[in-house]
């Protein structure tokens, strides 16, 4: 049986017109983005990240390509397999002529958007830096995934994305802060004490083992994906505010190394 | 007060010109363009389709890195020109801090290789698919060479090398790390080959930048890298400074997924952004090296783009016209082409142009001296995405 | 009533080009269907030259070709006609 995810409404806040070429990630990452982004003229740059990109047009394309021998396939597919299609969408609909980029790192991809987006939050100080992250994924991909020699196949792979408006300045109805995002080797991390924080959000499926019972395991909840710890944030901030947190951290990352991000009350 | 100027102090490349910048330069001095038949991929387009292809096998390519032969084209080629551009900057990989790294192939042309077993239901060798993802290039490659970093890879179609270096030259100017690796690699590949195809934008003869008779571009491989440090770092280590990066600009034309507005508005923000970073007007440029990919679009908004920025356009120049448009590697293959034409004061031409697109305005066609200092290199993409990068020639101040 | 070649041609492009916010007969056979009516763009122009080769045999060899026959659906539809009559 195929792992379910209940899709928004996307028609909310993405005009039908634009949706019909949409892959999962864009539907996703485009909604997620909508929903921060309250006026477009205050977003300096777009940064995306990726793992994957558009894994469902990628796989139609390289299928299709060998099904029908090279002849009369159809470029769609073949334009949404450029990562940058997330950030490139976002510009054309925002009308933003600024700085636009795509992380795509597997599993430190969110780290090293979130890495850029403070930069660019720090050079363009007085504006707001949008920063989405996602990562789609179709049955017949996770069947792939799950004969994969590559070790995380203990929790399902599903789709997942978040958007951020990042300025340095702190603006009124900013909550939350980010106080360090690192990539720390498994000893480096080991060394740490969760327990200054109200709350740890773990989006690491390599980590379990080394974690205390009362981290959230996010991923268990969520699946995991390459970005998963960018919608860990997401929940994060959330949840924080529900139950009034002043700090927490998100785990992200994999075997070799955690994605160590800490956020504090504004 | 240090010098924080960054500066290049190594470069290695390859190419349908060479595998080395030593054979890249002698082909752009002699006018040996390398677009031709397409002997290593195997394609039903092989025929019709002239590509600018490296002429060796991956098995080759394998044997020449110590790589496995299933290893992607793009990180074998990658290995190659990282090899010689530590060796040309006399560092180990251990030094390397940070790894910026621009693909768009990624590990799909062995992906691809397993797809008819796949579809059929035969035995998939599910191993290779572990190489498919971007980012599993860039984590090779920096365990290959034992670097002190994990790698980043950027990903934003044919800007993807350029934007590599700037990512490289804003992480030097804010002092996070002392000593960076940059620059891309793209290989050929199916995907891309009928993924351009499709979008009915490849000539099925050699290619034509900045010609009214222009048909669309020509496909390449190759990859480049560039060690950034900054001029301080350098000189205290007794390295050669072959030129700097002086000026960076990375901005969205806004327009369409995979055409560029005819005004280049994106193209010419993204000029004006880097010259405004390198602190120079558009009269200091000396020469251009264009995107030029031939395509009826990319040429005519470019162009729009040039004149818009330049009250007079320098000389400027299409090296795709020798090396094809190696997608995420062009502007790392550019920004060595920019280097070389800065240290020996030498202008490269633009093969087969004979008709100008309007106002007479022409490429540069003939190998030209001229005392260069500083050289403008855009690199624009799908999604919109323009780069612009200046390199400078280095003085001591 | 059997369908006419043009209302066969608009369910196809449709369907191709996944318009799903529009029902069939609210489609003007004779509007505009690039830039303004449905809004068609560059990449759509490519999927309907693959579509017209693999269902119609009509073979475009560049982008320009197409544009003028893409006018309205009735023109691609006389364009179909014309081709079969001279084949």
């Amino acid at each position: 049986m195929s792992p379910q995810m209940t899709d928004p409404d996307f028609s909310e806040l993405i005009d039908v017109r634009y949706m019909r070429r949409m892959s999962p990630l864009l539907l996703m990452g485009v909604y997620s983005a909508m929903k921060v982004i309250t006026d477009t003229d205050d977003v300096a740059s777009i940064i995306s990240g990726t793992g994957l990109g558009c894994i469902k047009d990628t796989y139609t394309f390289l299928t299709k390509l060998v099904e029908l021998d090279e002849q009369g396939v159809t470029p769609t597919a073949f334009i949404q397999s450029t990562h940058n299609t997330l950030a490139g969408t976002l510009g054309i609909l925002c009308k933003n002529h600024g700085y636009n980029i795509t992380w795509t790192q597997s599993y430190y991809t969110f780290y090293f958007a979130l890495r850029d987006a403070i930069r660019q939050s720090k050079l363009e100080a007085d504006k707001q830096h949008l920063l989405v992250a996602g990562d789609e994924m179709t049955d017949e991909v996770r069947q792939i995934i799950r004969q994969m020699p590559c070790g995380d196949n203990r929790i399902e792979w599903m789709p997942c994305s978040s958007a951020f408006l990042l300025s340095s300045a702190i603006k009124d109805d900013a909550d939350w802060m980010i106080q360090d995002s690192h990539l720390l080797t498994v000893s480096q991390f080991e060394q740490l004490n969760l327990k200054n924080f109200d709350c740890c959000i773990n989006a690491n499926s390599f980590l379990q083992q080394l974690l205390p019972d009362n981290v959230i395991q996010f991923n268990l909840r969520s699946g995991t994906h390459f970005t998963l710890d960018g919608a860990a944030l997401a929940y994060g901030i959330e949840v924080a505010n529900a139950k009034e947190w002043n700090s927490f951290c998100v785990l992200g990352g994999d075997q070799r190394r955690v994605h160590f991000l800490t956020v504090s009350k504004a | 007060m240090p010098d924080s100027r960054i500066a290049i102090t190594g470069i290695g490349i390859t190419s349908a010109l060479g595998m080395n910048v030593q054979e890249n330069l002698y082909s752009l001095r002699h006018g040996l363009c390398g677009i031709g038949r397409m002997d290593i991929l195997s394609s039903r387009h092989g025929e019709e389709l002239p590509v600018a292809e490296i002429n060796y096998t991956n098995q080759v390519l394998a044997r020449m890195t110590g790589l496995k032969p299933e290893t992607p084209r793009s990180v074998l080629l990658a290995a190659v020109s990282i090899r010689e551009c530590l060796d040309r900057a006399k560092l180990a990989g251990s030094d390397i801090e940070a790894f910026y790294y621009g693909t768009t192939v990624g590990g799909i042309d062995q992906s691809e290789k397993q797809v008819p077993a796949y579809l059929k239901g035969e035995s998939v060798d599910y191993q290779i698919f572990t190489t498919h993802d971007n980012g599993k290039s860039a984590e090779i490659l920096s365990a290959v060479f034992d670097m002190n970093c994990v790698g980043a890879t950027l990903s934003t179609a044919c800007s993807s090398a350029a934007n590599a270096i700037l990512s490289g030259a804003e992480e030097i100017k804010s002092g996070m790390a002392d000593t960076i690796l940059v620059g891309g690699a793209d290989g050929l590949s199916l995907f891309t080959l009928n993924g351009f195809n499709s979008l009915m934008i490849l000539d099925r003869k050699l290619c034509l930048p900045f010609d009214a008779e222009r048909q669309g571009l020509n496909l390449g491989e190759g990859s480049a890298f560039l060690i950034l440090e900054s001029v301080e770092h350098a000189l205290g280590r007794g390295a050669e400074i072959l030129a700097l990066v002086s000026g960076w600009g990375n901005t969205n034309d806004s327009h369409h997924q995979t055409a560029s507005s005819p005004e280049g508005i994106g193209a010419g923000l993204a000029m004006k952004k880097a010259l405004a970073k390198a602190n120079l007007s558009s009269a200091d440029i000396s020469h251009i090296n264009a995107h030029g990919t031939a395509t009826v679009n990319n040429d005519e908004s470019e162009l729009n783009a040039l004149s818009a920025v330049f009250d007079i356009i320098p000389p400027f120049t299409s090296t795709k016209s020798f090396t094809g448009h190696t997608l995420a590697a062009a502007g790392g293959l550019e920004a060595v082409f920019s280097v070389l034409s800065l240290q020996y004061g030498e202008m490269y031409p633009t093969l087969r142009f004979q008709n100008p697109i309007r106002d007479n305005i022409c490429p540069v066609t003939s190998l030209t001296y001229r005392n260069l200092q500083h050289i403008l290199s855009n690199s624009f993409g799908f999604g919109g995405n323009c780069t612009a990068l200046v390199f400078s020639k280095y003085c001591p101040s | 009533m059997a369908i006419t070649l043009a209302e066969e041609l608009r369910n196809k492009l449709l369907t191709r080009l996944n318009i799903q916010y529009i029902k069939p007969e609210e489609v003007d056979l004779d509007g505009p269907i690039f830039g303004i009516g449905l809004g068609l763009d560059s990449i759509d122009s490519l999927e309907l030259i693959i579509m017209l080769e693999q269902e119609y045999g009509i073979k475009f060899s560049n982008p320009d070709e197409a544009k003028e026959v893409f006018a309205s659906i009735n023109s691609i539809a006389k364009y179909i006609e014309s081709h079969k009559q001279n084949a």
